[in-house]
């Protein structure tokens, strides 16, 4: 039991830690995102409130990265794995349904909804892709002396044209223009502070399906969706098992780095396994089974549990292979000589 | 050296060698095939292998240390022995560690630039190759031996071993100096005024020439007198002599006999005056019309000895206040940079108050072409306004040449011309103006507030920035503010250039405790599942190095747009103090158990 505790607060620490970290690193990109060099960057409460929008997604990275941890603290522990790992798993469900739950309450109870914008700064000539603008003064969205150069294919007439004022719209993150002149999207932008936010395709890939895996787990325990919110709950018990179950992947082998490497590489694939279904064509495939399942006499609610048992079944897979491999106490005795 | 230094050694250059293998064999799929000449593929392969090994260093680093201490080095013999020869075996590498970090600094900052440099270049040649060598092909059989010879001549500078393009060279070279007798002249490989280079092909001196003036004066041949008067005056500005000697055989030059054979030689002499009268106008219309007479008289009388004189001079001219639009169709075969829009701030006249203000000047290039006969600007857009935002002017051109003249205060400066003339069809393209006017002698030239070379740099886009060298970049951040462009991503990336070595040895000494701590317990041979490690490792720290680099870059560009770079090195370089004693601590705190 004892054990259990020491790991339980290795999970709840480093999830904390974590959380921290990865709100901290989307505080200071939030940050720089909005950043005007002449007013020194936007007002704490839109940072916030941005913050709050990606919580769902910090909960659940955080969450899953501290069990990994928390996996690795049990290692090193000597009694058998079985109380702890069970502790780990019922702990992990309660945190994730928790946090996912309370980042519904706050979105419940009036957190607003900010628009994270790119300032477009004055004074600098900023590069798209089809164009260039320089910005002579900007007041708030009020901006003077707009020079615009526009790509145009064939035509003969100007491409730089002088507006003496625009208008910046921060939900659009567009510069609006009097009269027939289409609108510039800042979101294009070539340079400028902006591109040190972009993030490798590794990580942002990673982030994208965090996203997705966070908004369908919120959309589940949102009651009533088919299924109820049962669904939602099975979906957050499974995956958290699926996760626990990487336990049989930390001591794969007599070697601790490639059984660390192993785990990290197993849980990114996991990820992307969970986040498979945003993809359309599997989205497609789903919605024939559940046509299939309709036509067999109402069983078309049934696919809503498709999801959480695969996840189930994948920690499945893993609890198998973790009766395969010796045991704990054989694998301490061979690596520890314990 | 040691078993354990041996060890080290064989390990870290095992995996520095198999990457740079694997780098190599992916050199080789990137190779740019159609874009590269024979000649440099080898060489293209090595340097882009040398730039991506750079560039990865710190992962292969990483990994070979990580495959050293939990593979290598903590199994067998040395465990079962453990203690004192494991802290043995961890002093070396930590030597080693930081002069490898060291070396990385110095590869960062001086042999990735040039290593990159280098591959870049390769294919830049490669391609100003082909183009020469179209272009060579086209003058050839155009009849222009003199222009085919010289491109082919450049051609060889680039690629010498190539036998065929050296046998092309020959037989035009062989037919051009048949016909050299006629003296062409060089317009573009001579410098100064097209008199001051005539002279300098016909003279020794000033006295020489002048000598010769006179000779011809005596024979009554005043074109000539008044030619090498002139170019007498061309290498001796301060002789009287010479201005009188032209004065008077000017005054000769109107008259002339009035027989059948005179009176054609009189039209021919007419029209001589005429062009040659032009030529010594100052305007630039009478400079593109004596151009054209003189381009006419050498159609019709080609062995006219002061029409072969004046010819050559004539074109010279024309050079000074234009250019041939037939030099924009050679250039644009040449290798371009694309969409360069830039601020060309400077002081400038208003047209409608007639007064000084400062201008507010934007210059748009749709192409940048650097071939082999200069620099040109193809698709320009100008546009200028004042503090108020009123367009002071507004103007267009197809095309203008990048010259670098001398400005009244003695500098050198760039200028753009835009005044093209098309010899075929005898027309003068001028830029356009859609509002406003400039002074009417500069309206086609517009002084280009930075050199040529430094608009190809600024031509680079922001992504690139990531692949610059230290070198570029530090120009760069002296560059930008003067263009318009935002500072703050070069700031950044001079910062992580910097910090980059400092990183590696972090991470270096973290990797040597992790590997410690993670080392295989096999005491024998690697089961085969564990040699899939050796693929996804590297796979896995490439990963973690480049989240690395993006936090940093983050926190980088953060703290220079906040309070510039000053903010960020005093926040970053106490930080990375920071994490190095973490890292010693940790690797010490591994030797002490080990011992």
């Amino acid at each position: 039991m004892k054990t259990g505790i020491a790991v339980l607060l290795v999970l709840i620490g480093a999830s904390l830690a974590l959380a921290l970290v990865l709100t901290g690193g989307h505080a200071l990109i939030t940050w720089v995102s909005m950043l005007e060099p002449e007013t020194r960057g936007p007002e704490s409460g839109v940072i916030l409130t941005h913050l709050v929008q990606q919580l769902p997604a910090t909960v659940l990275l955080s969450l899953v990265a501290a069990a990994l941890l928390a996996l690795f603290r049990l290692l090193r522990e000597r009694v058998s794995p079985m109380t702890p790992l069970i502790l780990l798993w019922i702990t992990l469900s309660l945190l994730l349904y928790g946090g996912l739950t309370l980042t519904l309450h706050l979105e419940r109870n009036g957190a607003p909804v900010a628009s994270v914008a790119q300032a477009p700064p004055h004074g600098r000539l900023l590069r798209l892709s089809h164009a260039a603008v320089y910005i002579g003064e900007r007041t708030d969205e009020r901006l003077q002396r707009v020079l615009v150069w526009r790509q145009s294919e064939g035509a003969d007439g100007p491409r730089f044209v002088l507006y003496p004022e625009a208008r910046y719209d921060a939900a659009s993150e567009s510069i609006l223009f009097p009269g027939d002149g289409e609108p510039l999207s800042l979101r294009e932008m070539r340079d400028g502070p902006w591109p040190a936010q972009q993030a490798p395709a590794a990580l942002a890939s990673l982030m994208r399906d965090v996203q997705w895996i966070s908004g369908r787990l919120r959309a589940d325990l949102v009651p009533p969706p088919v299924g109820g919110v049962l669904v939602g709950l099975l979906t957050v018990v499974s995956l958290s098992f699926a996760v626990i179950m990487s336990w049989s992947l930390v001591r794969l082998t007599r070697w601790p780095l490639f059984n660390a490497i192993v785990a990290v590489c197993w849980l990114r694939l996991l990820l992307f396994l969970a986040a498979l279904p945003s993809d359309p064509s599997i989205t497609e495939l789903v919605s024939d089974v559940k046509l299939v399942g309709e036509a067999f006499g109402g069983l078309g609610t049934v696919t809503e549990y498709l999801y959480p048992a695969a996840l189930a079944l994948t920690g499945l897979l893993l609890l198998g292979l973790s009766i395969v491999l010796p045991s704990f106490a054989q694998w301490k005795r061979e690596t520890h000589g314990e | 050296m040691s078993r354990h230094g041996r060890i080290v050694v064989l390990v870290i250059g095992g995996v520095y060698l198999f990457s740079f293998a694997v780098l190599a064999g992916f050199s080789m799929l990137q190779i740019p095939g159609r874009h590269l000449l024979p000649l440099f593929r080898v060489s293209w392969i090595l340097w882009n292998s040398v730039a991506l090994f750079i560039e990865n260093l710190p992962a292969i680093h990483v990994t070979a240390l990580l495959l050293l201490y939990s593979l290598v080095i903590g199994i067998g013999p040395v465990l079962k022995r453990g203690g004192r020869e494991f802290s043995v075996a961890l002093r070396g590498p930590l030597v080693l560690c930081t002069t490898i970090a060291m070396l990385f600094a110095v590869a960062v900052g001086i042999l990735h630039p040039y290593a990159a440099g280098r591959r870049d270049e390769y294919v830049y040649r490669s391609r100003f190759a082909a183009a020469l060598l179209e272009e060579a092909d086209r003058l050839e059989r155009d009849g222009d031996l003199q222009r085919a010879q010289l491109d082919y001549a450049l051609y060889l500078r680039i690629d010498p071993e190539n036998e065929d393009v050296r046998q092309r060279f020959e037989a035009v070279r062989a037919v051009a100096q048949q016909g050299a007798q006629q003296v062409e002249g060089s317009a573009e490989t001579t410098e100064g005024t097209p008199f001051r280079a005539a002279a300098l092909r016909e003279g020794p001196d000033a006295t020489d020439l002048m000598n010769r003036a006179a000779h011809a004066f005596a024979e009554q041949d005043y074109f000539s007198a008044h030619y090498y008067g002139r170019l007498a005056l061309a290498l001796d500005p301060d002789r009287e002599e010479a201005r009188r000697l032209m004065a008077n055989a000017h005054d000769r030059m109107r008259a002339y006999g009035e027989t059948l054979e005179e009176a054609q030689q009189r039209e021919l002499h007419e029209r001589k005056r005429h062009a040659h009268q032009l030529l010594f106008d100052p305007s630039a219309e009478s400079v593109i019309e004596a151009y054209y007479s003189f381009s006419d008289l050498h159609a019709e009388f080609p062995r006219d000895a002061e029409v072969q004189r004046y010819y050559p001079v004539a074109r010279e001219a024309i050079q000074n206040v234009s250019f041939f639009l037939h030099e924009i169709e050679r250039a644009e075969r040449f290798p371009a940079r694309h969409n360069l829009t830039f601020r060309n701030d400077r002081n400038g006249r208003d047209s409608r108050s007639d007064r000084h203000v400062h201008l507010r000047e934007f210059v748009h290039i749709d192409r940048l072409v650097f071939a082999s006969g200069g620099r040109y600007a193809l698709g320009i857009e100008a546009i200028g306004f004042d503090a108020v935002g009123d367009v002071v002017y507004h103007l267009q051109a197809d095309y203008g040449r990048i010259e670098q003249r001398d400005a009244n205060d003695g500098e050198a400066r760039s200028y753009l011309n835009m005044r093209a003339v098309d010899r075929d069809r005898r027309t003068v393209t001028e830029p356009r103006y859609l509002i406003g006017a400039r002074d009417p002698k500069v309206a086609h030239v517009l002084q280009l507030g930075t050199s040529v070379r430094r608009l190809e740099l600024a031509a680079l886009e922001a992504r690139e920035l990531q692949t610059a060298g230290l070198p570029d970049l530090l120009e760069k951040a002296r560059l930008y503010p003067d263009l318009g462009f935002p500072i703050e991503p070069v700031y950044t990336e001079i910062a992580m250039r910097l910090l980059l070595p400092l990183s590696l040895l972090i991470f270096s000494l973290l990797a040597i405790s992790l590997g410690v701590r993670w080392r295989s317990h096999y005491l024998g041979r690697v089961p085969l599942l564990a040699l899939l490690a050796l693929v996804v490792l590297p796979l896995v720290v490439h990963h973690f190095f480049s989240f690395y680099y993006y936090a940093l870059r983050v926190l980088v560009s953060a703290l220079a747009s906040a309070g510039g770079i000053a903010l960020a090195a005093a926040v970053v370089v106490p930080l990375h103090a920071l994490l190095l004693g973490w890292a010693l601590f940790s690797v010490a705190g591994r030797m002490m158990r080990a011992s």
